[in-house]
């Protein structure tokens, strides 16, 4: 763009002075027009969502004033008043979940309920569960196939599904630069996506690719929300945060199965108290032979794969 | 001390009045690097209001060329420290007068990391979440907390160092060695430390085996140190050609010998890494093998590292051949070699330990234009400020910018700063 | 861009100047216009079915015996099953198609009797409504493990403390003339975002990306 100067072109100068001016006076217009498109921000956060603190450090009054403006916002955006809570953990419970591959046949029904449970985005789509088709004789990943289409289940595979296992030893809680994410006492590992930064390093760090993130604002339908919301579960997520399966904790510390359990034609999903012995998820891992998926990576999930048929 | 503050702030006052000095070429230059750096908050500003997906990440690539351009940089910033242990530990005169650039370059790029970090966040607007004591600090349990104290803290020492001992050169004044000496031995081990906690941010991942090797962080030092030095021969040039900073032939034959030995060492270090992946065959061979052979049927990074690959070889070969003893071909070299290790730390690994995914499925990235855009903008943005903190020292560190007022000159304070900080090793 | 040496020259060049200005300017009419840089687009993905989520069983658990709306009575007066073979008989329960295991006779299961209820070992009736203790007769460690929750569906509450829990009988998911599971079709799969899918099918013999045989 810079035309070479011949020597003799010299005198067509003009003072630095005045060039500055001009530099500026373009440039700042320049920087003008490059910031114009924030013209389009719609969801910025307003002060006293800036400024809350982090969950546990809020005070039962701050957290029914959060719980409160988020209502609010969810009836404005969706035209629907939610019920939302903030259910505790209950003492003496440590959930656990187990699924049985043998019945497993892979019709993706939980996928979906848990999508409509959670709130979760449509477009673009958002699921906690992945199905794996895998060739029977091997238990390797690598070898499955997830975009399956037609009638299932088909002959020569078997199905796993998999979502976030609520490690023991989580990698993705030991990531967070800014404890968003942590253990529960019932052991869910859950987000505040009020607090979530969006680095992604706990979707860099899960093994179970169990993670999700919002690359846009989630899209659901207005008919299609979901009322009953828990804070740290399925109320909508704001973008750019990340989220995930957390056992459906609005219905499960209520004393319900999760949706996906609800849901499963097969009766493969398996869901409970491991602490107590009569639970089934202790009587199945008591009497049946039951795996973790990646157990060499050390992260002692809560969810159990077993096989019974 | 207000007074002393006062003197500060008009000293840097005045540096910052030189960048407005320069002919047109300098003008042109800086118009450029403003345009680029425009099309960079263009395109973030869109990247703000539409969220993250006018990149090409995605669940499964969760990390792209913000992250791989993160990591390089980090590299480069650390790589001053090859420029502060010859001069500090060995005492070694050569590369005395040009220590100063590598930290400097070290300012520039810690910033340019801060910022490329920041672009790839969800949630900008809460940045605040990870300062220490407003926040909620995961410290010291996650690595990427870690990360942040050091990259500041290193931006932080570089900034003293540096801007203390332009200041003693201005005011002619022998600088005190207290005020520089600890932190010039406190960042020759932070240059170490923000490298490998970069490094153990992939490294600590069991479920990445690409990463979850204990050779990343010697390897992304050895790397560093190719490039960052390697970036210095080639500023140190324009250097001495625009200005009249005297930068000797033999400091830049110097900064060869480092980057030599460090290139050996990397591309060494790359072999070992390769043999282990390769040879043992296993199931965590995936990632390397979509990395250099495509895996079934997708061949996105293929590419890519090959072009890494080619450069890298043709660097090594230059530099380890007499060749190089020619600036011409040095400077070739180098070039070569940070190309090289851009694309081999960056997108050939970062991105490949996300395929295929832990679950199996290949999803690939490449990146969109908006996502170049923003490298772009924040690459021109470090120059930018590169550019404009040479600007400000070179003028001081050639005596041209002194005190307003000049106290009559003694012959001692004369000496002291003819030789630049001379006297302090 | 010199970075010291022409201090004196106060004048710069029109053409540069010109030339930088005009870089900016064009610039910021580049930004107004939106001219690069666009957002990816987005594919229609189609509303989601309800019956994806549809938590009914399978089958349809019948309260009452009957055949055609008519009680078994009304054919099987309940003195003396038919005699010889079937078939002869008639068709009506032709359409029942039997393929449970080695089972062949329908008074394997149905009471001889008492056409409404099922047979126990002893010969005694067993209710419709306990029929899990008729597929107990062959199935007894998969009764057991029903039981216990761990065959079979369960919804309701886990903690039986804060609501009931209903455990879905055989019957609810298994045919019993053909009990093993039928095959449903599977959801859609999950949709593969614009943003990788025109790389992935860009790659050579990449039909299926997102996952592979």
């Amino acid at each position: 763009m810079a035309e070479e100067l011949k020597p003799g072109e010299a005198a067509n100068e003009i003072s630095r002075r005045a060039f500055l001016a001009a530099l500026a006076t373009s440039a700042v217009t320049a920087t003008a027009a490059a910031l114009s498109p924030l013209k389009g921000v719609a969801d910025l956060p307003t002060l006293e969502e800036f400024l809350r603190l982090h969950y546990k450090e809020l005070t039962p009054e701050d957290k029914k004033a959060i719980l409160e403006r988020i209502a609010a916002q969810v009836e404005k955006d969706y035209g629907v008043r939610p019920n939302i809570t903030d259910p505790p953990p209950i003492p003496g419970v440590e959930f656990g979940y187990a699924l049985n591959i043998g019945r497993c046949i892979g019709c993706r029904k939980c996928v979906y309920a848990c999508a409509k449970e959670n709130n979760q985005s449509r477009n673009p789509q958002i699921q906690y569960i992945r199905v794996l088709q895998m060739r029977k004789g091997s238990i390797d990943v690598e070898s499955s196939k997830t975009d399956y289409e037609g009638e299932v289940p088909k002959d020569g595979f078997y199905y796993m599904p998999v979502q976030c296992h609520q490690c023991r030893k989580a990698p993705c809680v030991k990531a967070c630069p800014v404890q968003a994410t942590w253990q529960e006492p019932d052991g869910v590992v859950v987000i505040d996506y009020n607090w979530c930064i969006g680095c992604r390093y706990c979707m860099a760090a899960c093994p179970y690719g169990a993670r999700r993130f919002n690359f846009e604002k989630p899209e659901i339908p207005k008919d299609e929300l979901n009322p009953e919301m828990g804070y740290l579960s399925n109320r909508p997520r704001p973008k750019g945060v990340v989220e995930k399966c957390h056992f459906c904790l609005h219905r499960t510390r209520k004393g319900k199965y999760p949706a996906c359990v609800e849901v499963c034609p097969t009766g493969s999903r398996k869901f409970g108290n491991l602490l107590d012995p009569e639970s089934e998820i202790a009587n199945i891992i008591k009497t049946k032979r039951v795996y973790v998926l990646k157990e060499e990576v050390g992260t002692l999930p809560r969810f159990y794969y077993y096989f019974n048929l | 001390m207000t007074q002393a503050i006062k003197d500060y702030v008009v000293f840097v006052g005045r540096c910052a009045r030189k960048t407005l000095d320069g002919d047109w070429r300098y003008y042109l230059w800086m118009t450029a690097l403003t345009a680029v750096s425009l099309l960079g908050l263009n395109a973030y500003c869109k990247q703000l209001v539409a969220g993250l997906t006018v990149t090409g990440m995605s669940d499964q690539v969760s990390w792209g060329l913000y992250i791989a351009n993160f990591t390089f940089l980090v590299g480069m910033a650390a790589a001053a420290v090859m420029l502060v242990v010859p001069v500090y530990v060995y005492k070694d005169e050569t590369l005395h007068d040009v220590v100063i650039f590598g930290e400097l370059l070290a300012v520039a790029v810690i910033v340019m990391c801060l910022l490329f970090v920041t672009v790839d966040l969800g949630r900008p607007d809460r940045f605040w979440h990870m300062i220490p004591g407003i926040g909620r600090f995961n410290w010291p349990i996650s690595m990427l907390s870690w990360d942040v104290i050091v990259l500041n803290g290193y931006l932080a020492l570089n900034a003293q160092i540096s801007g203390y001992l332009v200041y003693m050169v201005y005011l002619k004044r022998k600088p005190a060695s207290i005020w520089y000496i600890p932190f010039v031995f406190i960042a020759m081990f932070w240059a170490i430390s923000i490298h490998t906690v970069t490094a153990f941010l992939y490294v600590g991942l069991g479920g990445r085996p690409f990463w979850n090797s204990a050779i990343v962080a010697p390897r992304f030092l050895a790397s560093a140190f190719t490039a960052g030095p390697g970036f210095l021969i080639l500023t140190l040039q324009v250097i001495r050609r625009l200005s009249s900073y005297k930068v000797t032939d033999k400091a830049l034959f110097m900064l060869r010998d480092i980057v030599q030995v460090s290139m050996i060492i990397n591309v060494f270090l790359l072999l070992c890494e390769l043999f282990k992946e390769f040879y043992t065959d296993s199931a965590h061979v995936a990632s390397a093998k979509y990395l250099f052979f495509g895996l079934h049927g997708h061949y996105g990074l293929v590419p890519w590292i090959w072009t890494a690959m080619v450069l890298d070889s043709a660097a090594l070969a230059l530099l380890v051949l007499p060749f190089s003893r020619r600036l011409r071909y040095l400077s070739l070299a180098c070039a070569l070699a940070i190309a090289g290790i851009w694309i081999e730390k960056g997108m050939g690994m970062v991105v490949p330990a996300f395929i295929p995914s832990p679950l199996g499925e290949i999803v690939e990235y490449s990146p969109t234009l908006n996502e170049w855009l923003i490298c772009a903008g924040i690459w021109a943005f470090g120059m930018l400020l590169y550019t404009t903190l040479l600007k400000m020292t070179i003028p001081v560190l050639t005596g041209q910018l002194t005190p307003q007022k000049s106290a009559p000159m003694s012959i001692e304070s004369e000496t002291v700063w003819h030789g630049n900080f001379r006297d302090t090793a | 861009m010199t970075m010291d040496r022409d201090e004196g020259s106060k004048r710069i060049p029109l053409a540069a100047a010109g030339a930088a200005v005009a870089c900016l300017l064009a610039l910021a009419v580049v930004f107004t216009k939106d001219l690069i840089g666009k957002g990816p687009g987005r594919d229609d993905i189609p509303k989601l079915s309800p019956e994806y989520a549809d938590t009914s069983t399978v089958r349809k658990v019948r309260t009452e015996m009957t055949f055609d709306g008519a009680p078994c009575q009304a054919c099987h007066e309940g003195a003396e099953p038919l005699q010889g073979n079937p078939h002869e008989k008639g068709i009506f329960h032709d359409h029942i198609e039997l393929n449970h295991g080695r089972n062949q006779h329908c008074f394997n299961c149905h009471h001889r009797m008492q056409p409404a209820d099922f047979s126990n070992f002893d010969g005694s009736p067993i209710k419709l409504a306990n029929i899990q203790l008729l597929c107990a007769k062959c199935h007894g460690t998969i009764y057991r493990d029903w039981g216990l929750g761990i065959h079979g569906r369960r919804s309701g509450f886990w903690d039986t403390t804060k609501g009931s829990r209903k455990a879905q009988v055989c019957i609810a998911c298994h045919n019993p003339h053909w009990p093993i599971f039928k095959p449903l079709k599977a959801a859609p799969p999950p949709h593969v975002n614009p943003r990788t899918r025109a790389k992935a099918n860009k790659a050579a013999g990449a039909e299926n990306p997102g996952g592979r045989d």
